[in-house]
This record gives C-alpha cells, sequence and structure tokens, in this order.
C-alpha cells in the first residue's frame, strides 16, 4: 500500500494497533522512572536536608519544687515551644524529665504512676523512668533525656541529653 | 516469533521490572519516614541510598527499553 492511497485519517494517525501497544509500554517505563524518580527524590530531601534546631539552648525554669508530689508527672515545652516534655517526680521523690515524643512514632507519652513507667498510650510503648529506655512494645530506642536542676526551690531545665 | 512480538515480550517484561521497582522504592519512603518520625535519622539516609541505587536501575532499564525494538 502506497502512501498517496492511505486514507486521510491514517496520515494523521499513522501508529497501527500493534505500534500503539509497543509505544505504551515504552510511555509506561518513562512514566514508571519519572515516578521512581520523584520518589527517590522525595526520600533523599528528608533524610539528608538538615532541619534547623536552636543551636544554645536557654535554662528554663519548669516549676517550683513544692508542686510536684510524688508520683506525680507534669507537661512543659524545652527548649521550644514546639518541643512538648515530662517532669515526674518518682515515688522515691527523685526528679527526672523526658522528651514527651515516643522514639516509636511520635505520639505523647504519659507517666503511669501505679507502675513507675512512663507508658505511651498509642501502641502500649512502655520506657523505665530512670533512663528512658524502651522496657516493652515497639520502641527501642531511649527517650530523650531533659537536664533538670533544682535551684532555691525551683525546677529548671537545662539542656537535653541525646 | 517475529521480531516485533519478541519486542513486545521484551518491553512487557521490563514495565513489570520497573513497576516492581517504584512498589520497593514506596515501600522504602515508608519505612525511612517511619525513621525520621521516630528520629532515626541513619536508617532514613540507607533508605534514601538504596531508593538512589533503585532509581539508577530504572534507569538503566529504561535506557534499555528505549533501544528495544529500534531498527
Amino acid at each position: 500500500m502506497t502512501r498517496r492511497s492511505l486514507p486521510k485519517w491514517r496520515e494523521d494517525f499513522p501508529i497501527g494497533w500493534e505500534d500503539d501497544h509497543a509505544i505504551t509500554r515504552r510511555d509506561l517505563a518513562k512514566f514508571l522512572t519519572l515516578g521512581s524518580a520523584l520518589i527517590a527524590g522525595a526520600n533523599v530531601a528528608m533524610a539528608f536536608v538538615p532541619r534547623t534546631h536552636a543551636t544554645a539552648i536557654e535554662p528554663k525554669r519548669i516549676a517550683s519544687g513544692a508542686s510536684l508530689a510524688n508520683g506525680s508527672s507534669m507537661l512543659f515545652r524545652f527548649p521550644t515551644e514546639s518541643d512538648p516534655c515530662i517532669l515526674i517526680r518518682r515515688p522515691s521523690g527523685a526528679l527526672v524529665a523526658f522528651s514527651q515524643v515516643c522514639t516509636h512514632l511520635s505520639c505523647a507519652v504519659v507517666y503511669r504512676a501505679s507502675d513507675d513507667r512512663i507508658h505511651c498510650p498509642c501502641h502500649e510503648g512502655l520506657f523505665d523512668c530512670a533512663g528512658g529506655r524502651p522496657i516493652a512494645g515497639p520502641p527501642e530506642r531511649p527517650l530523650p533525656r531533659i537536664l533538670i536542676e533544682e535551684r532555691d526551690g525551683e525546677i529548671w531545665a537545662t539542656g537535653i541529653e541525646a | 516469533m517475529s521480531l516485533r512480538s519478541q519486542s513486545l515480550g521484551v518491553l512487557t517484561t521490563l514495565c513489570v521490572f520497573v513497576g516492581m521497582i517504584v512498589i520497593v522504592q514506596l515501600w522504602l519512603l515508608s519505612t525511612s519516614l517511619e525513621a525520621v518520625l521516630g528520629g532515626d535519622i541513619a536508617s532514613a539516609r540507607h533508605g534514601a541510598i538504596a531508593s538512589v541505587v533503585l532509581l539508577a536501575a530504572n534507569g538503566g532499564l529504561l535506557l534499555f527499553a528505549s533501544r528495544v525494538g529500534k531498527r
């Protein structure tokens, strides 16, 4: 069949069914590779783009020492208003403080006075109160510890121990 | 078997491979996100490196696909 004898529509769309399938597969591979590039880019951006952290941490007054009874806790934010933390006075009277963000999936942990443990209600994670180490559930890393000091009856947060 | 039908078979197989790699990359992205949210940046970086390697494999497959069937 010569080109002159082709119908008009065939001149406009010179691709046969079989060719059409071949082009579709090749285009599909191109689109999938483009998607692959986008996913890889998102993964690299998430892992390598540095996050802004406050370089200098200012000590912050949390509460008065007398306001926290043995076996109780209170929440505060340190070093910025975006960083929730939990201050715990253990039944022994010892004061400890940790980040309130669970190291599993960032749920808020709470103090459970009945067994002196820190509990994550999302996935039943448990941390010990002595060092914030994970002792049950899915979390595998300890809670960041907040360094605290008692000065003249006031409780101050002074730093973070990662 | 004609050369064209052989090319179609090769392209179909390539598409399946590329699709499987994209699915693995999606899984890597979700686990990296979980690691970042948990503060484990090292694991997220390993996931990102693996994702880039898979992208390179996809690029190689695409290059091969662009040559298949061309006369």
